[in-house]
């Protein structure tokens, strides 16, 4: 009897045993999570604080290359027409023993345009503060050319007095799409609006077809003004008249400007203007530098009866979506020589860009 | 004996199921950490795991990316867009999963065009050399594009917490970590040429070494054990099923032991008793004289029923089986061997047991089946009740309990009240029948009655011709339970059953 009872009980707990063992097999044969990839992101592609630490970043290379005036110290992010004008400035700098001309990009922001761009380049934009000295707010373009670079300081421009900015989609949620040089969504394209604007700075209001596309500030100045000043003033001095003087000037787009969309559905574009002023005067006469700067990049050259002044002007627009009664209205701008010769080249900036400014 | 194996059997079944449940959840339980280990394939310095891989087992992550020692490792995370064109045609590894808990997925990917970029760069200008180097080498440090970005000597640990979208981790072998330090275009500005290029040489000579770090995933993860409470509820039940039928099982082989020293006699007188413990045992379950029968019966059965259903007896059960079972019996019998004289037969039958449950049983009859007014029974039920409670009561129970449950309220609960005097004692008989039969060896199994039921169903069914004997001794106690009072006689039949019908 109690063996029969033993084996009965000890089958039992095999039987047990073998259960519990299934069991246990079942639980350990989780099945392996396999990744599953979330949707793809759609906002911007960077973050607030990655875009304040490239304006960090950018600001504490700008600062070093200014301590140093070396240029060379630029390149890990200073980039494009910002470069040249850059470069340039730290030049003036150097042979002046004084960098007050050169001009500040304040690293506090009251606006932050962050693009949904995925592929390179990609550009995004910020509106300084005011600086220190109460000079006018920058709007200033970063890009980033390939996945490899980082974002440079691309473009800046002062925005003009008094300028309305437009609105531009939430830069933490949303970001801001970036707009072709050719696209055709707005009332015109942004290389044509660049082209145009150069015409109109070149000729003036009174001679370019392009004025009426355009609404210039009436209280401040703006590149057109300014420069249409700059060659009044000279042009209408009793002196020069006298010395039978020319003064010349040139302004083209270069191309491939870039355009971040509104809010409204238009866009911003900053573009290039490269530029040339050339001065003569009858033989024997001698056209000293108009400015401090022109004088430091002549650095010492003797004075002739010609001069040569190169602009990289970088300017920004705003392009009205198509359709619109809007005009084209100049944001701001940033007017540079970067540099001077005391003969007019055969060879000027402006010479390769002539088809496009027509 | 076949109980005791099943009570047995159950035990151990129940303990196993509690000791499997509780392990489940302890030596069972699954490591509340995942670590999983990318070893990387084929060329080049870099790691990138896939979309979703981060958080594959749980959103929080610790990833450790170690290359050998004195080299530097890069880990950073970033959009898979931005990971994606950085890589830009550099051959890596790819982490596409999990092969086992332990392992990471890998697959290779080849370069593209690394040729191809080496001289654009070599092309470019007085640092083409070393901006090749670092094609050759990729360094994804320093990117505006990371969101997070660790770089260390040898070894380096990030932890990742998921949020939305496709995020990909990139993992790079970036050469000897002291060289990186002079490296750079301060040095070159600063120091001779010849300084540089040694230093260039250095560098070549330790990035040559560099190699793709190796990647743990680690993962904390909630394990829970679900089978833990249905495991050690399931092992309880069947706990306390092989205990009771262990201890039913001892028990029956004591009492039996105890019968047979006791006398002859009491076997045969048995028999009857066991019916009548169940058709007392039916009175207290059945719904429609809660009242009446435990205090009628109280004496006897009822107390001990009271308590039995309660449950606290069990444990007393063990202590004074024999003296119930041989209380037991004896009432039997007398209301069996003598209708008419129930004093006298049970008073016979006390004498012949133990006697120490006497009393109740003359009170229950006298006071059922005569006439209520017998008044000195309430004493005794009194005396009875204090006694059970001390625990001597305990062993009725036993007896009484399961035929209570399984008789007679069965058949008369669901029809209300339509049974006959004729088909209630037909369906005692039918259960006794049934008991002899074996029909219900599982009760038997269960109560361990057996022995006590053959004796007594002997008995009565030789006095199926006399009806009014043995089975209307039952019937009378069944009347009584049910309110009928039909022991007694014509007169008390008549009256209940017109109150009967008044319920009806």
């Amino acid at each position: 009897m109690t063996a029969r009872n033993t084996r009965v009980v000890r089958r039992a707990s095999a039987a047990v045993g073998v259960a519990a063992t299934v069991a246990l097999l079942a639980g350990c044969a989780e099945e392996l999570p396999t990744p599953v990839a979330d949707e793809p992101f759609t906002g911007p592609v960077l973050t607030v604080e990655q875009e304040t630490a490239v304006v960090q970043d950018v600001a504490t290379v700008l600062d070093e290359a200014r301590e140093q005036e070396d240029p060379k110290l630029l390149r890990d992010r200073v980039g494009g027409s910002a470069f040249e004008v850059r470069k340039s400035q730290l030049q003036v700098a150097k042979v002046r023993g004084d960098d007050s001309l050169v001009t500040q990009i304040p690293t506090d922001l009251s606006a932050m345009i962050v693009p949904t761009t995925e592929t390179w380049p990609r550009v995004s934009y910020t509106i300084t503060q005011p600086t220190e000295n109460l000079e006018v707010p920058r709007l200033v373009a970063y890009q980033q050319q390939s996945a490899r670079e980082n974002y440079k300081l691309w473009s800046w421009v002062q925005l003009i007095p008094g300028t309305t900015m437009p609105n531009f989609a939430d830069p933490e949620a949303i970001g801001s799409e970036e707009v072709a040089p050719d696209d055709d969504s707005l009332a015109v394209t942004p290389t044509e609006a660049v082209a145009q604007y150069a015409d109109l700075v070149a000729k003036g209001t009174e001679e370019s077809e392009y004025a009426d596309a355009f609404e210039l500030p009436e209280e401040s100045q703006d590149l057109v003004m300014r420069i249409q000043a700059d060659a009044r003033n000279v042009r209408e001095a009793d002196t020069f008249d006298a010395a039978d003087g020319r003064y010349r000037l040139t302004f083209v787009a270069r191309d491939k400007p870039i355009a971040v969309r509104t809010s409204d559905g238009g866009a911003v574009v900053m573009g290039v203007l490269d530029g040339n002023v050339r001065l003569d005067v009858e033989e024997g006469g001698t056209i000293p530098p108009l400015t401090e700067t022109q004088s430091a990049l002549l650095d010492g050259e003797d004075e002739t009866n010609e001069l040569y002044v190169e602009y990289t002007d970088q300017v920004a627009l705003y392009v009205p979506p198509a359709g619109s009664e809007e005009p084209v209205r100049p944001l701001g701008y940033s007017h540079v020589a970067v540099a001077a010769a005391n003969e007019i080249p055969k060879e000027r900036n402006t010479d390769r860009e002539e088809p496009d400014g027509e | 004996m076949l109980q005791r194996i099943l009570g047995a059997v159950l035990a151990v079944a129940g303990l196993a199921a509690i000791a499997f449940g509780v392990a489940t959840a302890t030596v069972l339980r699954e490591s509340d950490t995942v670590v999983a280990t990318a070893r990387p394939v084929g060329d080049g310095t870099l790691v990138v795991t896939d979309p979703g891989v981060l958080d594959l087992v749980d959103a929080d992550v610790t990833v450790t990316a170690s290359v050998p020692a004195g080299q530097e490792v890069t880990v950073v995370v970033g959009r898979d867009v931005d990971v994606l064109g950085w890589l830009d045609g550099d051959p890596y590894t790819r982490v596409t999963g999990l092969a086992d808990w332990d392992t990471l997925a890998t697959s290779e990917v080849t370069a593209e065009n690394p040729d191809e970029d080496v001289d654009e760069e070599a092309a470019e200008d007085a640092e083409a050399s070393e901006e090749a180097e670092e094609v050759e080498l990729p360094d994804p440090a320093g990117s505006d594009m990371w969101i997070t970005e660790l770089t260390a000597a040898d070894e380096v640990s990030l932890r990742w917490n998921d949020r939305p979208g496709p995020w990909m981790l990139l993992a790079a072998g970036t050469g000897a970590a002291p060289a990186e330090a002079t490296e750079d275009e301060d040095a070159e500005a600063t120091e001779g040429e010849g300084a540089a290029d040694e230093e260039a040489i250095e560098d070549e000579a330790s990035d040559a070494d560099a190699v793709a770090p190796t990647l743990e995933l680690t993962w904390d993860r909630e394990v829970s054990a679900p089978l833990l409470w249905p495991a050690v509820g399931l092992g309880g039940l069947l706990l306390v099923a092989g205990v009771v039928l262990l201890f039913t099982g001892g028990r029956k082989r004591k009492t039996t032991r105890g019968r047979r020293s006791a006398a002859g006699a009491a076997v045969p007188a048995g028999a009857a008793p066991a019916a009548s413990p169940a058709a007392a045992g039916d009175s207290p379950s059945d719904p429609d004289s809660p009242s009446s029968p435990d205090s009628s019966f109280g004496p006897t059965g009822a107390p001990t029923w009271s308590e039995s259903t309660a449950g606290p007896i069990w444990p007393a059960a063990v202590d004074g089986p024999e003296p119930v079972r041989t209380a037991a019996s004896p009432v039997v019998p007398a209301p069996g061997t003598d209708d008419a004289d129930p004093h006298g037969a049970r008073d016979a039958a006390d004498e012949e047991d133990s006697g120490t449950d006497p009393v109740p049983v003359a009170g229950r009859f006298s006071r059922r089946s005569r006439l209520r007014p017998t008044r000195s029974a309430p004493e005794v039920p009194l005396h009875d009740l204090e006694e059970p409670q001390s625990g001597a009561p305990a062993p009725e129970p036993w007896p009484t309990e399961p035929p209570a449950t399984t008789t007679g309220s069965l058949p008369i609960l669901p029809d209300g009240r339509p049974l006959t005097r004729r088909e209630l004692r037909r369906l005692e008989e039918e259960r006794r029948a049934g008991e002899r039969s074996g029909m219900s060896r599982a009760l038997r199994a269960l109560t361990g009655q057996t022995p006590v039921v053959p004796p007594a169903d002997a008995s009565p069914p030789a006095g199926d011709d006399v009806p009014p004997a043995a089975s209307g001794r039952r019937a009378a106690a069944w009347r009584e339970t049910w309110g009928f009072d039909a022991g007694a006689g014509g007169q008390d039949a008549s009256q209940h059953d017109s109150t009967d019908g008044g319920t009806r």
